[in-house]
Parts: structure tokens; C-alpha cells; sequence
């Protein structure tokens, strides 16, 4: 390849990357640089006017105690909702690749609440939370549903990692099958000579061919997971008193409620930054268990 | 060599069935009270509908302006999906093939970006279009989202070309194929189950997706299903069951398309089994 | 006959001339967009805005879709930032002050038609000395109650009766007693944060600079909320509501829809709440007939402000921006809201939809019982000002709403809610 005439490569490159990067740039690249200088203004989302403060922004942020306490509960939220929707995405596609009776039609069903958007999705699980699971408590005499989830911290929190489980469960399972479905013939049959089945079958030889999903499906479900807005706005709408506020929520009533755009904004980078952070670092020790077909 | 089929205790079946039903159950509430008035849901939401009436349908229809925001919620899928697959994938065999030190550093840009949140750049996005005057446009959208949707596409793509081996490419680069013949016919087919995979969620999200077209699109005529849900959200409460009727009117032709895709996935997975 | 001849000549030169003349002369097309954050009543807007173009077809209104909830300010600042400002728009009179610099000021002696307002009406939106706003419709809350549900329990229950705390507590027993719940709070941030605990700033004094002054104390670090008898005085009251409160067992769910339901069927005797109920109670089949407000006293001073009174406001206001519009389409918006809400035919869509409009010239109407109530204590100068609202910040609301519901579920004391309330104000920036 090294050998190749420069302008061959930058044929190829713009062939094949070109219309791709091109809009990614121009879409997602610029206005994030310049949401970055923003955040060293004091830009109040409405005047003509604003001045340069440096860091001043960053350093308000650090400060701010409900931010770091919103971003740990973020964490928290994460580490539940993701470990919980992978477990069931990829229970759900062994089950659903292993010639169940009408499993295609199953998979589909199983992809169903993911039809349901952000803000109605929030909606009709607020309503259930408050009537349906309460009506039932009371009736069946269940001390823990006759209360709504939705008003204690505790469990409220529980709430929005129920949803976005089931909401995910689904979304994952997809990319679980495409996986396992991509398992070539020729491995399973081999193994099925080796005489590997069942429970070492799925640990010696599924799973390590699966970490591309699991890579994937991790990262997908962490990153999501941390930039939760419209579930947390329709859900619990960061109640009860703000107990369940999450971390993107915390920036966008910064942003737009409280006018303090810069901070807001620098709340938003550091976010990302942190979020990059333990991402990146998640894919790149996943992807060293890759192994190639 | 087919497996003895021994009489078992049916866990998969009851783990199944069991996990369908609680995955559900939402839906019967929807689908039920869309035929209900919003005072009935309210003080009995699961009771069985008395009648198949379907007033809240009309009204929903008639307040959506259903036809036109179908149209439209259409024409941006169809092309952002179909866009983003084609220069997602290319982009993605590209920048794992050819194993430069740009390439690196592009994908790893990439995959940060799947990160952003979006209120960090909402606002630079409008005042930069903006002041393009070019704004309020559906095809201004359908860049948007080609832009948007390339992060998580070329992510996805990323993981499954490792898995296309690579002695295929290599045969045929030496039958004369160049690059692009070769992605097209070799590699392109092989990606079929994830590029599907990705059709779906695309479709899903962009379906779906409230926030930036209701920042793009600004006038009545151009507003997709979800943006014209709108009316049934006041500031304080939900007018239920017309919502309900109205998510039904939007969650079904996704639905169809998607059992029809079914067929495809079977399809491709058979295709891409035969190798 | 040559006059005639010159005459039916220099009539066809007219005519001809106003042919080709007519077209310059004929207005052209004006678009304007209209932003309201009055989501329920958007159907009205845009049913206003068809008959208004079949009679100006050279104007055309189109309404921008309204953001759910709070993502109207976003929606507005997105506008603005996008150059998308819509050319006029109903806003709280807090935002307007956020976006003076770029609204248009009215001023009585362009906008003549302005002198059909109800007296004292256009201060409700003269912000740091500008008109930058015209109001279009009066709301009020207090103590909602059910005339029907009431009066079984007191025959000729007469709301004037409860002007001090000790005559709700006696009114509160009584129903207590007969078995009925006597009140409810809807349990969400902006209820208890901004209307029950706004009270506190819009009654230390009837003139809006008092309520004002007090928030700027509260900013500044000078005053103590705890050391202040009004707000010691509603909170006394509060923990007389929470006492009695139809929704103790779970306090927190803020369900409106359900908890408008409960009231309208009667389920409990009153509500916390405000007229605009109506435009969700109006359209349930099965609810009660009669409604009317009682004040919430915060002493046992019959005489003092706060008492004997309920709050009456007007809280959107029309505005029309300058800084993205030409002066043709300012114009037309100026001249759409003269029409809208001056003239009979314009005032006629906000009375149908139920709007108590603070014009002199509006028909009378049959207004429903809630906003009769309101418009009885208007006439009677029984109401409580709450310009003070204007200088609340943004998120004051959810921050000390928040405060609010910790104290109603006794997560905190009175102490800390008021420590709270003071380190709010005194973090703003």
C-alpha cells in the first residue's frame, strides 16, 4: 500500500471517505468547535453581546457540587441500566438464533418498544408508574407498587432503569443476532464434531467470536445511557425534587432555564470528555479480545 | 447432524413467552385506550375498550395533517437512511483497509463524536445554518442527518469488516478488480446483516427523532409525525388517548417495514452463509 | 359630444392607468410567523389566523410549533440563534425581559387602540419602563373549591368568610369532619415553588417595586426568608394544607390530569390551583357545575394584604420583534394584534375558548364559574399583585420548588427550606 502514487491515495480517499467525512464535518465538527469557544464566554443565550472569560466557566463547573453529585448519580444510572439491558439483549438473541418455533416473528416482537420515541415513551411509562402499578398494588395489596415508584428517590431512580432496559433490550438484541447470526456455518459445524456443546460451546467458542457485539452493545448502551434526556424529562422530569436529575438534564436547564449558556455549555464538554474518556477506554480494551474469523 | 430431540422442561419457551409479555403490555395499554377517551384511561386504564370507536383516530389524523407529515417523515427517511449506509460503509472499509496513521486518527475522532451531547452543539448547529438562510428545508435535514448518523454507522460497519476475511479482497485484487469493484462485490454483500441491522436502527431514530427537525423544519407544511404530535402536549398535561391514537398512526408503517424486512434479514443471513 | 369624447377618453386613460398602476399600488404578500407558549390554545391561533387571511389575503400567519413543556426556551432561544425569530409571539413577561433589547416598544400614542385596555392592565407589560407587551388574558388562582360539594356540608357558604388562617383551619374541619377531604396540592415544583411560594414576594406590598426589592434582599444576602412573618405566616398555612391534603398518601405524583378529575368529581372540597383548570376540567363529561375561589390567608389580620384577596394576572403577553423583521411585517403584526384583540370578531375566538380578556370593549360573556370567580374579585379590587413574577430567575421555580416539595414530605424542616431559599438567591448569578 506504501507504495502507492500519493494522488492514487487521495483518489481513494475521497472515493470511498469523502462524502461521509464531508458531512460529518461540517454538521457535527464545526458546531462543536464553536459550542467549545462558547464556553469561554459569557454568552447569555439572548444579548448581541458577550465577552471572552477564559476558563472561568471551567472552574465554576468543577465547583458545582449538584453537577458532581448529578454526574455520579448519572454513573450509577449507567452502570445499572447498561449491565441489565446487555444481559437481557443477549439472553434474548441466543434464545431467539437457536431455532425456537416462530422465532423471527419473536424477534420482532421483542423489537417493539423501541417504535415508541423519546418523549411519548416517557409519557405512557409515567402513566403506569402512577396509575397502572399503583391500581394494581392497591387492589393485589402490595405494599411497595401502592405508592408510586415515581415518588421516592430511591426507587424513582429504578423507574428510568426499567424503561430504558426495556426500551434497549430489544435495540441490542438486534445487534446481538447480527452477530451470532454472523457466526460462519463452518465454525458451529466444527464444534458440533468437536462434540462442544451447550454451556462450553457458548463460553469457549460464542462468546469470544461475539466481541465485536458486546464491544459494540457496550458502548452503545454506556453512551447512551450518560446522555439520557428526554426519559429523564418525561419520566420523572429529575423528580421527585430533583433527586433524579441526571447529568444532560442538569446542562440543558443550565443552558436554557438559568440563561447561563457558557456554563451550561462547558458542563455539556466536560461531560463528553469524561464520557470519551471511559468509552474510549472501554472499546479499546474490549476490542484486544476481538478475534478474527 | 441433527440434535436428538430429547423431552424437556420448556424454560426457553417460558423465559420467552414471559419476557414478551411484560415487553407488551405498554402496547395493550396504548392500543386499547386509543379507542377510549382520555377521562375513561384515567380512571381505569386497563379495562377493555367497550367499542371500537375510532374517534380518537379521526381527530388525530385530522389534527396531524397525517398525509402530508407521513410524506414527509418518508422522504427524510428513506434518503438519510440510504445515504448514510452507502458513505458509512465505503467510509468504513476505507478507513480499516487502508491502516494509515490519518486513518487511526479518524476513527478514533469518529467514535468520540458518537459521544457529543447534543445540546453542546444545538445552538451553534442553528446560528451557523442559520446564517446560511439555510434552514426551514427538508434536504438541509437529510445532510444533517447523513452528518449525524455517520459516528455510530461507521462504528457498527468497524466491527463487522474485521470478521470479512481478508484473502477474499486479496483474490480478487489480483483478478484485476480495483478497490471499488472489490468493495462492491466482495465486501458490500458480506456486510448485508449489519448494514441491514443499521437500516433498521437508522429508520428507527430518524422515524422517531423530535428534537432536530423541530429546530430544522419550521413551517406546517414541513413537519414530520413526530413534530406533529405536538398539539396533543399542553404545558401541563397530556391529552392521552388522541396521543395514543396518533402513535399507532406513527408506529405503523415502521411496523410493516419492518416485518417485511424480516424476510430480508433471513435472506441475507442465508446469502451470506453460502460462502 | 366632444366633452363626452374627451371625458370617456380620459376615463380610459384612468382606467388603464390604474391597471398598470394598481399592481405597485396592491399590497404585497406579508409572511409573518406567529410563537405561542400558550400550547393548549394553538388550535385557536391558527383557526384566528385562516379568517384573518380570507379577510387580509395578503397577509399570511403561520405558527410555529410550540416545544413540549420546557423545551420552550429552548424552542425561542434555537429561533432567535437560527435567525428564525418568529415576527410576534405570546410570552411570560419574564422572558420578554430576557429579550427587551430585541422587542418592539408599545406606545399608547402609535398604538391608539391600546386605550381599550382595562385600566391598570398595560402595566403588565411595562418592564424596565417599556411597554414591551400587550396582555390578552386575566388568570387568577387561589383556593379553588366546589361550590356543590361545600355548600352541602355549609348551606350559604360565603367565600369572603375566610380571611384569616384561623377561619380555614375551623372551614378545613368542618369538612373534615363531614368526611370530606378538604384540599388538595398538586404535587409538582411549579405549583408549590412558583404560585404558593411566589405568594411570599407578591404580598410584601401591593405595588410590584416591593416584591421586587425583596427578591433583590434576598440576592444580595440581606435578608433572611426565615426572619420575614409573611413567609412564616404561608408556611403556617401550608402545613394546614399538607395537613388536610386529599393526595397524602402519595404527595409527590403531581398527576394532573388526575388530580384535576378528582376535584371535578368532587373527591375533595378544594384545590390549589387556578382557573386555567377549566380549559382541561371544561371537557370532562363527568364533573361538577360550580366553582368559585377562596383567598389563603397567611395571618389572622382580616385586614391585611394577602387575606381577603386572590391573585389575578396577566400572565402572557403579546410581543413583537424587531431585531429579525422588517418593517413591513411589524407592521402587520402590530396591525394583526390590533384586530385580534380589539375587534369584535378577533376578540370573539379567545371568549369562545373561555379567555377573561382585560379589555373595556369586550362583549359581555358567560364566562365559566372559575374565571367569574376571578373576574367577581377583580371588580371587587380584591386581588393580589404578582408583577413581582417578572424577576424571578429562570430556574427559581424547579430549584425552590424542589425545596417546597422536600418540606411538604418532611425531608426537611422549616428551618432548612427556608436556609435553602436563602442559598439560592444568594448563588444566582
Amino acid at each position: 500500500m506504501s507504495n502507492m502514487k500519493l494522488h492514487k491515495k487521495m483518489g481513494l480517499f475521497l472515493v470511498f471517505a469523502g462524502p461521509a467525512l464531508f458531512a460529518f464535518i461540517s454538521v457535527l465538527l464545526l458546531p462543536l468547535i464553536q459550542g467549545v469557544v462558547f464556553t469561554f464566554t459569557d454568552w447569555n443565550l439572548v444579548s448581541d453581546k458577550f465577552s471572552f472569560i477564559g476558563l472561568q466557566n471551567y472552574q465554576t463547573v468543577f465547583r458545582d457540587r449538584e453537577f458532581i453529585a448529578q454526574f455520579l448519580l448519572t454513573i450509577k444510572y449507567v452502570l445499572y441500566s447498561s449491565v441489565l439491558s446487555n444481559l437481557a439483549a443477549f439472553t434474548l438473541a441466543y434464545l431467539l438464533t437457536s431455532g425456537m418455533r416462530g422465532q423471527n416473528l419473536l424477534r420482532g416482537a421483542f423489537f417493539l418498544p423501541n417504535l415508541i420515541g423519546g418523549i411519548v415513551l416517557g409519557y405512557i411509562w409515567k402513566f403506569i408508574f402512577s396509575n397502572v402499578l399503583t391500581q394494581l398494588g392497591k387492589s393485589l395489596g402490595i405494599e411497595v407498587l401502592s405508592t408510586s415508584f415515581l415518588t421516592h428517590p430511591q426507587r424513582a431512580i429504578w423507574a428510568m432503569i426499567i424503561v430504558t432496559v426495556w426500551q434497549y433490550a430489544g435495540y441490542l438484541m438486534m445487534i446481538y443476532i447480527a452477530g451470532f447470526v454472523a457466526i460462519p456455518q463452518e465454525t458451529q459445524e466444527a464444534a458440533d464434531l468437536d462434540g462442544a456443546h451447550g454451556l462450553s460451546r457458548l463460553l469457549r467458542i460464542t462468546i469470544p467470536l461475539m466481541v465485536p457485539s458486546f464491544v459494540i452493545c457496550l458502548f452503545i448502551s454506556i453512551s447512551r445511557g450518560f446522555m439520557t434526556y428526554d426519559l429523564n424529562l418525561t419520566l420523572t422530569n429529575g423528580g421527585p425534587f430533583g433527586s433524579t436529575q441526571l447529568a444532560a438534564m442538569h446542562v440543558y436547564q443550565k443552558a436554557f432555564l438559568a440563561k447561563q449558556y457558557g456554563i451550561g455549555q462547558a458542563e455539556a464538554i466536560v461531560l463528553f470528555i469524561v464520557v470519551a474518556l471511559i468509552s474510549v477506554t472501554q472499546v479499546m480494551l474490549t476490542k484486544k479480545l476481538e478475534v478474527e474469523a | 447432524m441433527k440434535k436428538r430431540k430429547s423431552l424437556r422442561f420448556p424454560w426457553k419457551e417460558i423465559f420467552i413467552y414471559l419476557s414478551l409479555a411484560l415487553s407488551v403490555v405498554p402496547f395493550y395499554i396504548i392500543l386499547n385506550n386509543s379507542f377510549r377517551t382520555t377521562e375513561l384511561f384515567i380512571s381505569n386504564p386497563f379495562s377493555l375498550t367497550n367499542s371500537l370507536s375510532f374517534h380518537n383516530y379521526v381527530y388525530a389524523f385530522e389534527r396531524m395533517n397525517y398525509l402530508n407529515a407521513i410524506f414527509n417523515s418518508f422522504l427524510i427517511t428513506l434518503f438519510s437512511v440510504t445515504l448514510i449506509v452507502l458513505t458509512a460503509s465505503s467510509a468504513a472499509y476505507f478507513l480499516l483497509r487502508f491502516k494509515w496513521r490519518i486513518n487511526k486518527i479518524i476513527f478514533a475522532v469518529l467514535v468520540s463524536a458518537m459521544i457529543v451531547p447534543f445540546q453542546a452543539i444545538m445552538i451553534p448547529l442553528v446560528s451557523i445554518y442559520g446564517s446560511l438562510n439555510a434552514l426551514n428545508n427538508k434536504w438541509i435535514l437529510i445532510f444533517m442527518y447523513m452528518g449525524f448518523g455517520q459516528p455510530f454507522a461507521i462504528f457498527l460497519c468497524h466491527g463487522f469488516i474485521k470478521n470479512i476475511p481478508l484473502e477474499l479482497e486479496e483474490a480478487a485484487l489480483i483478478d484485476g478488480c480495483n478497490h471499488v469493484q472489490s468493495f462492491y462485490n466482495i465486501v458490500l454483500p458480506n456486510l448485508k446483516p449489519i448494514l441491514i441491522t443499521l437500516l433498521i436502527l437508522d429508520v428507527l431514530w430518524i422515524w422517531n427523532d423530535y428534537l432536530l427537525p423541530s429546530m430544522i423544519l419550521l413551517s406546517p407544511m414541513q413537519r414530520t409525525l413526530p413534530l406533529s404530535t405536538y398539539s396533543f402536549f399542553s404545558t401541563y398535561s397530556v391529552d392521552f388517548t388522541p396521543l395514543m391514537a396518533s402513535l399507532v398512526m406513527t408506529i405503523l408503517p415502521v411496523l410493516v417495514l419492518f416485518v417485511l424486512g424480516q424476510k430480508q434479514i433471513v435472506k441475507g443471513v442465508v446469502q451470506g452463509a453460502i460462502k | 359630444m366632444l366633452q363626452k369624447r374627451i371625458l370617456a377618453t380620459l376615463l380610459s386613460l384612468a382606467v388603464l392607468l390604474a391597471m398598470f398602476a394598481f399592481p405597485a399600488l396592491a399590497e404585497e404578500q406579508v409572511k409573518l410567523t406567529y410563537y405561542s407558549t400558550s400550547a393548549e390554545v394553538n388550535t385557536m391561533f391558527e383557526e384566528m389566523f385562516v379568517e384573518y387571511n380570507k379577510l387580509f389575503p395578503n397577509v399570511v400567519i403561520e405558527l410555529i410549533p410550540t416545544g413540549v413543556g420546557q423545551g420552550q426556551q429552548e424552542q425561542l432561544a434555537s429561533l432567535y440563534a437560527s435567525g428564525n425569530a418568529p415576527t410576534f409571539m405570546n410570552i411570560d413577561p419574564a422572558n420578554a425581559l430576557d429579550y427587551k433589547d430585541k422587542l418592539y416598544y408599545f406606545d399608547e400614542n402609535n398604538e391608539t387602540w391600546l386605550s381599550n385596555l382595562a385600566p391598570g392592565a398595560i402595566e403588565a407589560g411595562r418592564l424596565d419602563g417599556n411597554i414591551l407587551g400587550i396582555p390578552f388574558s386575566i388568570q387568577g388562582y387561589g383556593l379553588n373549591y366546589n361550590k356543590r360539594v361545600v355548600e352541602s356540608i355549609i348551606p350559604d357558604f360565603d367565600p369572603a368568610s375566610i380571611n384569616t388562617r384561623d377561619a380555614l383551619q375551623a372551614f378545613f374541619e368542618k369538612l373534615d369532619a363531614a368526611g370530606v377531604p378538604p384540599t388538595m396540592i398538586h404535587g409538582a415544583n411549579w405549583s408549590v415553588g412558583s404560585h404558593y411560594l411566589g405568594l411570599t414576594y407578591a404580598v410584601q406590598s401591593p405595588e410590584t417595586e416591593g416584591g421586587k426589592a425583596f427578591i433583590e434582599g434576598l440576592m444580595r444576602g440581606e435578608i433572611d426568608i426565615a426572619q420575614d412573618p409573611i413567609f412564616q405566616g404561608y408556611m403556617d398555612t401550608f402545613d394546614l394544607l399538607v395537613k388536610y391534603n386529599y393526595n397524602k398518601a402519595d404527595p409527590l405524583v403531581g398527576d394532573y390530569n388526575a388530580d384535576t378529575q378528582a376535584f371535578a368529581q368532587g373527591k375533595c372540597a378544594t384545590f390549589f390551583m387556578g382557573d386555567w383548570s377549566w380549559t382541561v376540567i371544561g371537557a370532562y363529561e363527568n364533573r361538577d357545575e360550580e366553582f368559585g375561589f377562596i383567598p389563603i390567608p397567611w395571618s389572622n389580620d382580616p385586614e391585611a394584604y394577602g387575606n381577603s384577596q386572590v391573585v389575578a394576572t396577566m400572565p402572557k403577553i403579546m410581543c413583537v420583534d424587531v431585531s429579525q423583521s422588517t418593517p413591513a411585517q411589524q407592521k402587520a403584526a402590530l396591525e394583526m394584534l390590533r384586530w385580534m384583540l380589539t375587534e369584535p370578531a378577533g376578540q370573539e375566538y379567545f371568549i369562545k375558548t373561555g379567555f377573561s380578556m382585560p379589555y373595556t370593549n369586550v362583549r359581555d360573556a358567560d364566562y365559566n364559574s372559575m374565571t367569574s370567580s376571578i373576574a367577581d374579585y377583580m371588580s371587587k379590587g380584591k386581588t393580589i399583585n404578582i408583577g413581582a413574577f417578572v424577576y424571578l430567575t429562570g430556574d427559581a421555580w424547579t430549584k425552590t420548588g424542589d425545596l417546597m416539595l422536600k418540606y411538604m414530605v418532611g425531608v426537611i424542616d422549616r428551618t432548612q427550606l427556608a436556609q435553602g431559599i436563602n442559598e439560592y438567591w444568594r448563588n444566582v448569578q
